[in-house]
Formats: structure tokens, sequence, C-alpha cells
């Protein structure tokens, strides 16, 4: 996964995904805008010809256009779940506002001595709305539907955040990779897939007056065609998988979970955000999380054993600076006081506390700390000043505050905490910098994201606990003159989950049971 | 043909016509007349059905309009409006076929009656292809008034048809249109605010002033025997070229002495003083030769004009 290939390259082989994720778009792109149409062109119709109703339903769809669009996808969520019906909804609610206000304007702007004449000749109100305004507001409307296109080519790449596909797909994974080729491969496509419609559109707009009658029976045929594209991405009847567009494209997420296991099933990508709720919602049966994360208590997942171990381990250790650690010497034994005490359900469970119950980060630590008859009562702390960094999610938050805790209770030393610095890097950056002097770190992250280990060494460590700890820690030394501490014992992983319901009525418990579940599926259809 | 009885209109409690009476006769011409604001074309509006009227009743034909379907009310009476409101995306001829197409006509006998008007209008076959954006606005106003006439509406009503034309093309597009044949035996109301042309087109002519009719009647009883100083006063610009062209030659004919000269101009008994006056002075003539339409043949001098003149206005 280090080598960056050309972007062709990647497109090429790629290809498959490319062309399914494009067609997926273009499919997500018309059927919202034939809705938007179909309920917009109406409205607009309706509202030319009520002024009073006009400034409320303008309003509305105004309203609904400055919503957020990932805002927007999260409440279509507990409404419509997660897969084309809420894409395809919020998309529908982005394209109305330009198609109403087009229609409304176009229509209103018709010559009144139109359609006055129109009605002096005995036109039925059809028959003018039908011959003279429509075909004399069509290229207004038109306007309107390339701006909703537009828009809906955008904001349909974040469909991808709930499992309804599209470019998003390979947006987002190359996002969370840190991989330019992905990104391009669907940023590019998606920007040409813009350009191109609206260019078509704006052929169609060029027809002139004269043949707007015929546009008004091309267009909706073409959308239709268009939309038809777009085939539901899933099947009933067997499992369904909701991995997240980085775990997709990982050598140690889906990739390896098809080279090493030859898992073979329905696969939707899915933001992380609405992924466990998906799954206990049974939108999702199987998913790809971590393995602490406090929704899986919260939601009752269990995570299936990685018998054949290719999700890397990723302990969390204290990670110091060797100065630090020449200078207090009393430092070390406190700092690996934790060891032993936090298994992945314990840590689980108090990310459980934090993330779900909203307890506080401190409360949770020192009841811990308490239960496990650690705590000590603060010393002086006139030694000196260690500082704490932590990265910005509940997990980090809770150990900093064990820390500062056992630190304060066992030594004279006072703390100060620097807890919310971002990602890897910040806190990676202020350690090596001697802005802190302390940060809790996984091994998988020291290996895969610090040291940027290549294939080779990959394979060599082939995902033992031990090796890869020893590895990071002899490498982050020599290099960083960094210290790893004892890991603390618990695996933030990343883990296939599943209901605990389904998995036992099921009876799988290992990702090879899932396997063999997946292709006996497979075999009797 | 056409009665209006005691016709009211109010818009948002604001009268904008007033308690307005009117009797059209078969073939005849009625002129509403007057400043703009002063509900003229309210009036004709409320006659088809582009504005319901507040109070009173409408007949034409001898049917109340307030009984029939609008839309099959309007079939049947053509209607020509200012902004000649063709269709920007119809071809002329696609233009002129709305009426016929709404009462479903085959296709030739529209093809053949929009032929045969397009020819008495003026118009070059080859405009039947062309959009109103390709014609002049005089030849846009012509196939507005083929529009309206196509199917043959025993009625026709006209708002300020000419208005929006410079006067060269106003005058011609005005003279084509009083000479088709179409015309003949039609009921029209028309509404303007130009003096001349309502003395010409109309047999009867309603001045109207704040929505109200000030004074009905024929052209010579507004001009002669104006009801009151506003009746009066509309006129006073144009006041002396209005009377010598409503003082028609045939009206003076029988007093005029007989002449035997053949070289002279000739005017006829349907031209009128101003014709003569015209002529007399344009051509340096010291008099004119009349002629009816039995061939007799009068002399006019300008003593005869300033006689005829003055007899109308005393008797006026």
């Amino acid at each position: 996964m280090d080598e960056q290939q050309s972007l062709w390259a990647f497109m090429t082989q790629q290809s498959g995904k490319l062309w399914s994720q494009t067609v997926a778009h273009i499919g997500l792109t018309c059927i919202s805008l034939l809705i938007a149409i179909a309920v917009g062109l109406p409205l607009g119709i309706w509202i030319a010809r009520r002024k009073k109703a006009a400034w409320l339903v303008l309003g509305v769809a105004g309203i609904l256009q400055t919503i957020p669009s990932i805002a927007l996808l999260g409440f279509m969520i507990p409404l419509l779940g997660i897969g084309a019906l809420p894409a395809i909804t919020a998309l529908f609610l982005y394209a109305l506002l330009p198609i109403i206000r087009n229609t409304y304007t176009g229509i209103t702007n018709v010559d009144p001595a139109i359609t006055e004449s129109a009605r002096g000749m005995g036109m039925t109100p059809w028959q003018i709305l039908a011959s003279v305004e429509l075909p004399l507001a069509m290229p207004v409307i038109l306007a309107g539907i390339r701006t909703a296109t537009v828009i809906n080519v955008g904001v349909a790449t974040l469909a991808a955040y709930i499992a309804a596909g599209g470019l998003g797909e390979f947006i987002f994974g190359g996002i969370a990779l840190n991989n330019t080729q992905m990104i391009l491969a669907g940023a590019i496509p998606a920007a040409l897939l813009a350009v191109v419609l609206d260019f078509l559109l704006s052929l169609v707009q060029k027809t002139g007056l004269r043949k707007m009658r015929k546009v008004s029976v091309i267009l909706p045929v073409l959308l239709l065609l268009l939309s038809s594209f777009y085939l539901i991405p899933y099947t009933k009847g067997n499992l369904l998988a909701g991995f997240t567009p980085e775990f997709m494209g990982r050598e140690d997420g889906y990739l390896g979970l098809k080279t090493k296991y030859g898992l073979d099933m329905q696969t939707v990508v899915i933001s992380d955000a609405v992924m466990y709720k998906a799954a206990f919602e049974k939108k999702l049966d199987v998913i790809s999380g971590y393995s602490t994360d406090g929704r899986l208590k919260a939601f009752d997942l269990i995570t299936l054993d990685d018998d054949q171990s290719i999700f890397p381990p990723y302990y969390a250790a204290p990670v110091v600076r060797t100065a630090v650690l020449n200078q207090y010497p009393e430092l070390q034994p406190v700092l690996e006081k934790l060891t032993g005490h936090i298994n992945d359900s314990v840590m689980t469970e108090l990310n459980y506390r934090v993330d779900y119950l909203k307890q506080a980060p401190e409360r949770v630590a020192h009841d811990f700390l308490v239960s496990k008859k650690l705590f000590q009562t603060p010393h002086s702390g006139n030694k000196g000043r260690i500082r704490l960094g932590s990265k910005i999610f509940a997990e980090q938050y809770i150990l900093i505050q064990m820390y500062k805790e056992l630190i304060e209770g066992n030594t004279d030393l006072a703390v100060d905490t620097k807890t919310g610095l971002g990602g890897t890097k910040i806190c990676f950056d202020a350690l090596t910098n001697g802005e802190i002097d302390m940060y809790p770190e996984y091994t998988g992250t020291g290996l895969l994201a610090i040291l940027k280990a290549d294939r080779a060494t990959l394979q060599s460590l082939g995902g033992d606990r031990e090796k890869v700890y020893n590895y990071v820690k002899q490498e982050f030394l020599n290099r960083y003159k960094l210290q790893w501490l004892r890991p603390i014992g618990f695996n933030n992983a990343y883990a296939l989950m599943m209901r605990r319901a389904q998995a036992q009525s099921l009876n799988i418990h290992s990702i090879t049971d899932l396997k063999n579940h997946a292709t006996n599926g497979n075999h009797r259809h | 043909m056409i009665v209006a009885d005691h016709i009211s209109k109010h818009f948002n409690g604001i009268e904008a016509v007033s308690d307005v009476s009117f009797r059209v006769g078969a073939g005849e011409t009625m002129v509403l007349l007057g400043t703009s604001g002063c509900g003229k074309t309210t009036t004709l509006k409320m006659l088809n059905r582009l504005i319901e009227a507040t109070s009173g009743s409408i007949e034409i034909l001898g049917r109340r309009i307030s009984e029939e379907k609008p839309e099959i009310l309007r079939r049947s009476i053509g209607y020509v409006s200012q902004n000649n409101g063709l269709f920007p995306h119809y071809t002329v001829s696609e233009n002129i076929a709305v009426v016929p197409k709404l009462l479903g006509w085959a296709a030739n006998d529209i093809q053949e009656h929009t032929e045969r008007l397009l020819e008495q209008l003026k118009l070059p076959e080859n405009f039947r292809q062309k959009y109103p954006s390709e014609l002049s606005g005089g030849q846009q106003q012509r196939v507005a008034i083929a529009r309206a006439l196509i199917a043959d509406p025993p009625v026709l009503l006209l708002d300020e048809p000419f208005g929006a034309l410079d006067p060269v093309t106003r005058a011609s597009v005005r003279k084509d249109f009083a000479e088709l044949p179409a015309l003949k035996q039609k009921t029209m109301v028309l509404v303007t605010h130009d003096v001349q042309e309502a003395l010409e087109m109309g047999d009867h002519i309603c001045l109207m002033d704040k929505g109200r009719i000030v004074q009905s009647g024929a052209s010579a009883d507004l001009l002669f025997k104006p009801a009151n100083d506003f009746v009066r006063s509309f006129f006073d610009q144009q006041r002396f070229l209005l009377e010598l062209k409503i003082i028609s030659l045939r009206s003076i004919f029988n007093v005029l002495p007989n002449s035997k000269a053949t070289y002279q101009y000739y005017l006829t008994t349907e031209q009128n003083l101003w014709d003569a006056l015209e002529i007399l002075s344009v051509r340096h003539l010291n008099e004119v030769i009349i002629r009816n339409e039995k061939g007799e043949s009068r002399s006019l001098a300008m003593a005869d004009i300033q006689r005829a003149y003055h007899q109308a206005k005393q008797q006026g």
C-alpha cells in the first residue's frame, strides 16, 4: 500500500470499481434529479399562480439548501436508514430549490401580453401552460436544472458515507489513506461528470425556443435512461458488510480479507460515524470497527476473531522522551502501573461511559483507578513538571487522566495536560520537539503511520504482537530517542464486528467462520 | 348584437368602470375613446371575460356571456391587443392557426384560410415559416389581425391595435385593415386614445373618463354638440381638422353647382371636406370636381368649403 502508482495505472487497475462507482454516481444524480423535477416543476408552477405561497415554498426550499450536506445525510439516517433511499432523498432536497425557483421565475417572467392573448383566443389554462408558458419558461427552467445537476454531482460524493456508493468511495478512501491517486481517481471523474452533464444540458438549452416542445419530452427520457444505470447496490438474503472508505483500500483491511481469508461477500462503503448504528439497526451485518470503540457495547456488537492475523496489532503504550526518563527515573514504573489492568472489554466499557453515557473522562479515569486501588492522594508536586499530550478522542483523554493521577499520587512531580492535540502527526511532532513529554501511542500507528514500514518489513513482522512492539520500540529509540514503555494491554485495532445475536445464531466466532458462511451462502444461490 | 347593461368593475374597492351601458348593432363599429386609465380597456376586456364584471350584464349575439364558458365564448370573438401578443416560439402560420386548432379545423382548411388572409393583409407567402421576431412591428400587427380574423368570428374586439406603431406604419396598417373583405359585416369594438382613428373607424363613439361614459353618439354629435366642457376640450387640439374630416362631400353634394369641366382633379362623395381642402391647397386649384356613384359631377371651390363648414357649426 505504500508505493504510489501513477494515476493512470491506478485507474486501469481499479477500472471495474471505477466504472461501477461512476455508474452509481450518474444513477444517484439522475434519479434524484428526476424526482426533483417531478416535484419541483409542479411546485414552481403552482407558486407562480399563488404568489402568496411563493415566499413560503421558496423559503423552505432555501432553508433546506443551507443545511450542510453531511448534516442532511445525518438527519436522514434515523428516518430512512442507510443506502440509496436516504442518499437519493438528500440529493433530491438539494436539487429542489434551483428547480422550483427557476420554474417560478421563468413562468412569472413570461410576457403577460402573450398569456393574455392566449386567454383572449380561448385557450384553457392547461393549454396555456403546456403550449405557451412552459415552452417560453423552458430556458430558465433548464438553467435551474443545470444548477441542480452540478450541485448533485458534487453532493453525491457524500453518498459514499451512507453506503449508497458513487465516486465518493474513492475520494474518501483516498483521503483516509492519504493516497493521492485514489482521491484523484474519484475526484477527476466526478468533476468530468459535472462538466459533461452540464454541457449536455447546455446543448438542450441552446436548441432554442422553437424546439422547446421537443425538449420537454427528450429531457425526462434522457434522465430516466441515465437513472436506470443505478442498481441498488446490494441484494437481499446474504450477509451485507459495510466498511469505511479507509478500510476498503487497506492491505490490512478489506484487501487483506480478500487475499488472506478469501472472503467474498457483498460490501458497501459507509462512514465510520453511522456504521455502528446501521449494524445495530440490521441494515448491515458485518462492519469494520475499532475493537475498543464504546459503541461496540452500546449496540451490543461482538468482534470476530482475526484467526489469521491480518489486522496489525494496535497495542497502546506510553511513548516518552528518553531525556525525561533519565531526569526522573521514578517516572517509568509509575507509567507502567496500568499494564495488565485494561483489556479490550474494559477499555470498551470506559469508552462507552464517556462516549455514550457522556460522563467526564476525569471522573471515569478516577473511578477506575479507585476501583483498582491504584489511586493515591496527590503529593506536593514541587519536584518538576511533566507535560502529557493526547489525541482528540475519548480513549486518549481517559488514559491521560489516569496517568496524571498516577504521577501526582506516586511522585513529587506536577502534571500539565495538553489534551486534544488532533491526530498522530501533531502529537508526535509535539513530542519530538519537546513541547510535551509523553503521549499514549498505538503500535500499529507507530509502525505504519510514523515509521512507514515497507512491505518486506510488514511481512517479516507478520502482524505478531511481540514482534511489532519490539520493532517500533527499537526504531523509535534509534531514530527519535523516544521510549515505548510497556503496553497497557488492550488492542485498539481494526476488527470485524457483528450483532451478538446474529453471530451466535449463525455460530460465527472468527473471520474464517464468516468466510465459510458467506461462501456457502453464495453457493446456495 | 352587443349589449352592455350597467356594467361596473371594482379592483379592490377602487372603481375602474362604473355603470357603463352601450349597444353595438350588427356590423357596426363602436369606439371606446379616452385617455389612459379612463377604463376603456377594462370595459373591452369585460366583453370577452378577460376581466369579469363586478356587476351588470353583457349580451353578445343575444346570449348572456356570464352563462357561457369563458374559453368557448372567446373562441367566437376575435381579439387583437396593442402588444400583438404573438407567441414568440410559434411561426407565423402556427400563430394564425391557434384558434382554428382549438376549434378542431382540418389542416388543409387552416392552410387555405391562412393563405388567403396573408394575401389580403399584404404579407408575402414566404412569411408563413418566419418567427415573429423576424418581422417588423407593422408586419407583426398584421399577423395579429390575421390571427384574430382567421376563424371568421362575428365579433371583433380591438385593444389599441395600432397603438404601438409609428404614424406612417399605423396609417398603412389601418388602411389595409379597413379594406379587408373579411371585415364587412363584423361587429367591432375598438379601444383607442387616438381621436382621428376614432372618427375614421367608428360609427359610434363612447367617450370615457374616470370609468364612466361622458358622452356617446355619432362623431358629429361629439364634435358639434359636446355634452360638457370635458368633451369639448377633449377635441379642441385638433378641432378644425376633425370637424372638416367628419363633413362628407356626400352631405353637401346636392347644394353644389353642376360642373362641366373634365380636366380637373376628381374626388368621390366618400371623401370629406378636409380631403378637398388638401387637394385645393396642395395643387393650387380654384376648384375640384366631385363625382358620385351615379357618375354626376359637381364642382367645389374654397368658398363652398367655408360655407359648408359654417353651416355645420351653426347646426351643431
